[in-house]
């Protein structure tokens, strides 16, 4: 585990961390850039846990990265002369507010005597001198990093007031020379494990909204299919095989789940165009949502599950239109820009994330739903495939460095970026970011 | 039948009685005891003729008749099938001609029909007209040839979304099927299909290799 924090002096502040892990064939390389040019930041200081070595330092660790991974925090640094406790009296208190600390973090790990290990951490506000938080965990030795996420999403959960996606998953696709592969990874890029390999093409994972399913595109007889794999969330693992739904005449692609779970909305090609149908994961009976000669695709649920999002070119170019879910009108949503699909509602359905091009670039931007306002998030040249965190902060998406597929992060306030770069020769995308963890 | 062997063991025993007359008592009885024995005989032998069912000649007749017509059934029957083998033969001589004449034709380097590829503007399904000719050599060559099947690929670039990408390949191979069919090829001679972005020609981001990918690949099936 190697990490690095640089601060250049420029107007824009770059702190870069990278983060290289062995495990076992398969590493991956997370380098975060955060602009930190607008905004203030929430000052912490994450001293190394207390106790043995490597796996207490290693907790700290993993807390800082994801914190400052948000670009809502600053990491303090930290003085190896500070002597560091559990603080009980106000002169403890006054001590660390005299090295201008502000929130502090104390934690300590033990290992037990069954094989498990305990780790505790107290959360300070050190002006108002009172704990904030404080939370204990026994685990197994496997669940260190998940057990540090859930301490950083109860910090960042206690000081934004929002909930954190540290221990959420994302489930994405890599293409290799003669096969994908479908992949479920920690949100941090950590652990990845492949859960599908195809010789044909996998597109569009999408999470169940409870994480017990991936609903993905492969082809059949040479045809585009809609398959569903149950998975185990935590763990990350398939739990069985896929399950074709349908095949419907035609190609079968670009799955969206109902908010309830129990439907899918799917887009059906076929004589020379593209429709919406919805489909009863329960008989597969299906209903048609959108009808025109032209191409329409990409459908999204709103989160009261009562409209779709989609992408359709019926005026000659992709545009996003609106369609209520029992039928009715179909309402163009874009205006700005020649070219804008695949578009994802927020949680909140206060906004959506799409691809926008311009003529000479795609990149990945958001439009508020009341006001229209568009606002372009990233400065790639081929940016794809948003997918918004269940916490709506931030949008994960497909780019690429040198010729190869990358996995990017960007905040919604696009105060924040991060790069996920797969294993060499890998080529990543497609990312869809899964639900909330439920304790 | 039976009849006729009783009436002659009958006036057999008449004449054999007349004639024997100035003969003894003993004798006559003799004979007559010879002759009883020798009726009986005859009447066993007639009633076993009569236990095999001998067929009648009118039976004979029929039975006769009836295999003659079987016979002739069954010439007919490898007459037809002869006709029909021989049909066969001929239509796979024919067959295999037309094979030979489509194969040949399709192989053929620098035709019309040697270009497999059409070629598209960025984010269209529009056919080019420089590409009138070869989709109009590929119609006429399906409609000539009504068994000859093919499956028309549509692909696009790497930029933009990847499930749009999906639909534009589908309805480029859509559009180029409805010509074909315009140009009076059978809808069920062409099967279509899409690979979006998924399958390029080459790998590049530059504009030449982008604009190499935006295709509909035509696959002729054997």
């Amino acid at each position: 585990m190697l990490s690095i924090f640089r601060m250049t002096k420029s107007f824009v502040g770059i702190m870069f961390f990278a983060i290289v892990l062995s495990h076992g064939v398969v590493s991956a390389q997370v380098e975060i850039e955060i602009i930190a040019d607008v905004g203030a930041k929430i000052p912490i200081t994450i001293p190394p846990f207390l106790g043995e070595g490597g796996q207490a330092k290693l907790i700290s660790e993993i807390i800082s990265s994801d914190l400052a991974k948000t670009g809502i925090f600053a990491i303090q640094s930290f003085d190896k002369s500070w002597s560091v406790s559990k603080l009980g009296d106000d002169e403890e208190y006054t001590n660390w507010a005299s090295r201008a600390v502000q929130n502090l973090v104390v934690g300590n790990f033990v290992k037990l005597n069954d094989g498990r290990f305990q780790a505790s951490f107290w959360l300070y506000d050190i002006p108002g001198q009172a704990m904030s938080v404080g939370y204990q965990i026994k685990d197994d030795p496997k669940q260190l990093r998940q057990m540090a996420h859930h301490f950083a999403d109860l910090i960042y959960e206690k000081l934004t007031g929002d909930k954190g996606v540290f221990r959420t998953k994302i489930v994405y696709v890599v293409s290799k020379k003669d096969q994908s592969a479908l992949v479920i990874a920690d949100s941090d890029g950590h652990n990845p494990n492949e859960i599908f390999v195809s010789k044909e093409p996998i597109l569009s994972p999408r999470w169940s909204p409870d994480g017990s399913k991936v609903a993905f595109v492969s082809f059949l007889k040479r045809k585009a299919a809609v398959y569903v794999t149950p998975v185990n969330y935590k763990k990350g693992r398939a739990t069985g095989k896929p399950i074709v739904i349908g095949p419907f005449p035609g190609s079968n692609s670009a799955p969206a789940w109902s908010p309830d779970g129990q439907s899918l909305a799917i887009a059906i090609s076929k004589d020379g165009k593209s429709d919406i149908f919805m489909i009863s994961l329960r008989d597969q009976s299906r209903v048609q949502i959108t009808n025109s000669r032209s191409i329409n695709t990409e459908p999204n649920f709103s989160h009261d599950g009562k409209t779709l999002i989609f992408t359709s070119d019926r005026t000659g170019r992709p545009q996003v239109y609106q369609v209520p879910v029992k039928g009715g009108a179909e309402v163009r949503l874009t205006y700005t820009g020649r070219y804008n699909a695949s578009p994802h509602f927020s949680p909140d359905d206060s906004f959506i994330a799409l691809i926008h091009y311009d003529e000479r670039k795609f990149n990945v931007g958001t439009q508020d739903m009341k006001s229209g306002v568009v606002q372009i998030l990233t400065d790639g040249s081929r940016d794809q495939s948003p997918s918004i965190a269940p916490n709506g902060k931030v949008i994960v998406y497909a780019s690429e460095a040198n010729g190869r597929g990358i996995l990017r992060f960007v905040a919604k306030n696009g105060r924040a970026k991060l790069r996920y770069v797969g294993p060499k020769g890998d080529d990543l995308r497609e990312p869809s970011w899964g639900p909330f963890i439920k304790d | 039948m039976t009849m006729k062997f009783l009436l002659v063991a009958g006036l057999v025993a008449v004449l054999v009685g007349c004639s024997s007359k100035t003969k003894t008592n003993a004798d006559i009885e003799q004979r007559d005891l010879f002759d009883q024995s020798n009726r009986r005989s005859f009447e066993q032998t007639a009633e076993s003729i009569d236990g095999v069912v001998a067929p009648s000649e009118e039976e004979l007749r029929a039975q006769q008749d009836e295999l003659k017509r079987e016979f002739e059934r069954e010439e007919q029957r490898l007459l037809d099938e002869r006709v029909k083998l021989d049909e066969q033969n001929a239509a796979t001589q024919d067959e295999f001609q037309r094979q030979a004449e489509v194969k040949r034709v399709l192989s053929q380097n620098d035709s019309l029909l040697s270009q497999r590829s059409i070629f598209y503007d960025f984010d269209s399904s529009v056919i080019k007209v420089e590409f009138q000719p070869v989709i109009e050599a590929h119609g006429s060559f399906l409609k000539k040839h009504p068994t000859v099947r093919i499956r028309i690929e549509g692909n696009c670039d790497d930029r933009g979304s990847r499930e749009y990408n999906l639909a534009l390949g589908q309805s480029r191979a859509e559009q180029l099927k409805q010509a074909f069919v315009l140009l009076g090829a059978r809808a069920d001679q062409i099967d279509v299909a899409s690979y979006g972005a998924e399958r390029p020609l080459v790998f590049g981001i530059d504009d030449e290799s982008r604009s190499k990918n935006r295709r509909s690949d035509l696959v002729y099936l054997d």
